[in-house]
């Protein structure tokens, strides 16, 4: 079984931590280099010089890019891995331990495709980036970009946020729902005990009223009201949660999840932060793969259509 | 005037007197009945007890008071200064509730401060010789002695578990 290849895409933009507010990257420049230049510059650096994250043990460098062929897109391949710890090999086809042992200072890099697109007339920037099963580059590319912007002003601060658009209601449309679970949280009532809970988290304890599908069925009740709050929370301000459904066992709830089957997966959509994690775009059986790894040029095409379906729904959004 | 008006410490202070859980439900600020009893209703019956049977302030008493509180406004001024470090920090953190738990702290600490300063006026009046002021800012002062103390509680206990947390690494 081929194993999941998918792209994520991020909204990239830069912050001011002093002034707290998001700066326009169509004005932004230091000295007078723009932003498609100081990034051009950043990915031909890693292309000669890997980062070394001593803390977390991961490299990462650029394998080979491309800035010339479309305008303001770079695109090409990173690759990553940590060291750290020892490991053997084994041969499943000889069916016996591999000569070659892992050392400590050995790092297993693997390739990810990267597009990083920053157009002229948007203040901010879209990122699609390979996931490769459940490994991806977004949390060693975030933390590298940091440092190289706080190079240039300690205040500057990168920011990456899951890109959402109206293709991706489109997808919950087509899902089925297997369950819907209003939760109510039980908070402490003072700032300090919440503070002092185990993780920082308000809600060590909450009660659940769930509405369960049966076996092999779906819930079709409310969906209309969930596609309605999902498109508003991306387009303008949504109605509060607490009062997007009536469930008279708990008239006063804090969230609502709601299990998903999409094509055959299960996903937990909780409707306090719908997009807090990046939808990803399976494209597994789209392209074609060498070593396991995707070729890329068969992935470029297909990340290239992904980003013009991002900034046609950012447009009419 | 503006310059010394306290109106904003005291703003700032009665605003984390509430109920935070239904503060995150309800979206909106909802105070906390039992707070205000705590803070000002049980201060306010110890004034009350303290004026019938130990009447005013003895000067002996006043002296040691203004000594003590002097004191205090110059601890909580450090105080209010290893907040701002603290506070510091936490600008590059995205941890909304610990910068709102810090901003709660400082507000505290600041109207600890002013109650200090405060009681030290009111038992520095209470020294002039007249009967019925010596019995209004006796209570008075009770009443802010009651006050602060309180309020000198909840600051510990809230930096206790500031501090714990810091020490534990877990922010």
């Amino acid at each position: 079984m081929a194993k999941k290849i998918s792209l994520a895409a991020y909204f990239f933009q830069l912050r001011n931590v002093k002034s707290h507010t998001n700066l326009d990257l169509r004005n932004f420049k230091i000295g007078d280099k723009n932003i498609f230049t100081l990034f051009s510059e950043y990915i031909a650096a890693r292309n000669t010089s890997s980062s070394n994250d001593e803390i977390d043990q991961k490299i990462l460098r650029v394998q080979h890019f491309d800035n010339a062929t479309v305008p303001r897109v770079i695109s090409g391949s990173i690759e990553t891995g940590e060291y750290g710890y020892t490991a053997n090999f084994f041969d499943v086809e000889a069916q016996a331990e591999s000569e070659f042992k892992r050392k400590l200072t050995d790092a297993e890099m693997i390739p990810f495709y990267f597009l990083i697109s920053l157009p002229e007339d948007n203040p901010s920037g879209i990122i699609i980036l390979q996931k490769f099963q459940s490994f991806g580059i977004k949390t060693a590319l975030y933390n590298d970009l940091q440092e190289f912007f706080r190079k240039f002003d300690d205040d500057l601060r990168v920011s990456l946020n899951p890109a959402f658009y109206e293709s991706v209601i489109d997808d919950y449309r087509k899902s089925e729902i297997k369950s819907i679970r209003v939760i109510k949280y039980i908070m402490p009532q003072n700032i300090e005990d919440v503070y002092n809970s185990k993780n920082l988290s308000p809600t060590e304890s909450y009660l659940e009223v769930a509405i369960r599908a049966k076996k092999k069925k779906s819930i079709h009740l409310y969906k209309d009201e969930f596609l309605t709050y999902l498109r508003q929370y991306i387009t303008e301000k949504p109605i509060p949660l607490n009062r997007l459904i009536e469930i008279p066992q708990m008239p006063d709830y804090d969230t609502i999840k709601i299990d998903l089957e999409i094509n055959g997966n299960t996903k937990v959509l909780n409707l306090e932060n719908p997009f807090a994690t990046a939808p990803l775009y399976d494209i597994t059986n789209d392209v074609k793969t060498e070593n396991g790894h995707p070729l890329y040029t068969s992935i470029n095409p297909i990340a290239q259509e992904y980003l013009e379906k991002i900034e046609s729904d950012r447009s009419i959004g | 005037m503006s310059k010394i008006n306290p109106i904003l410490i005291i703003k700032d202070h009665l605003i984390t007197l509430v109920d935070y859980q239904k503060n995150q439900t309800e979206n909106k600020r909802q105070y906390s009945i039992w707070d205000f009893f705590v803070f000002y209703g049980i201060p306010l019956i110890m004034a009350i007890v303290c004026i019938k049977y130990f009447k005013e302030i003895s000067s002996s008493l006043t002296n040691i008071l203004i000594t003590t509180f002097s004191i205090f406004v110059g601890l909580l001024l450090n105080l209010l200064v290893i907040i701002y470090d603290l506070v510091k920090k936490s600008v590059e953190s995205n941890n909304d509730l610990k910068r709102r738990f810090l901003r709660e702290i400082f507000s505290n600490v600041s109207y600890s401060i002013l109650i200090s300063l405060l009681l030290v006026c009111c038992l520095l009046m209470s020294l002039i010789d007249i009967d019925c002021l010596q019995i209004i800012l006796s209570f008075v002062s009770y009443f802010f002695i009651g006050n602060f103390f309180l309020t000198i509680l909840m600051i510990l206990k809230r930096i206790h578990i500031l501090l714990s947390k810091e020490f534990d690494n877990k922010v």
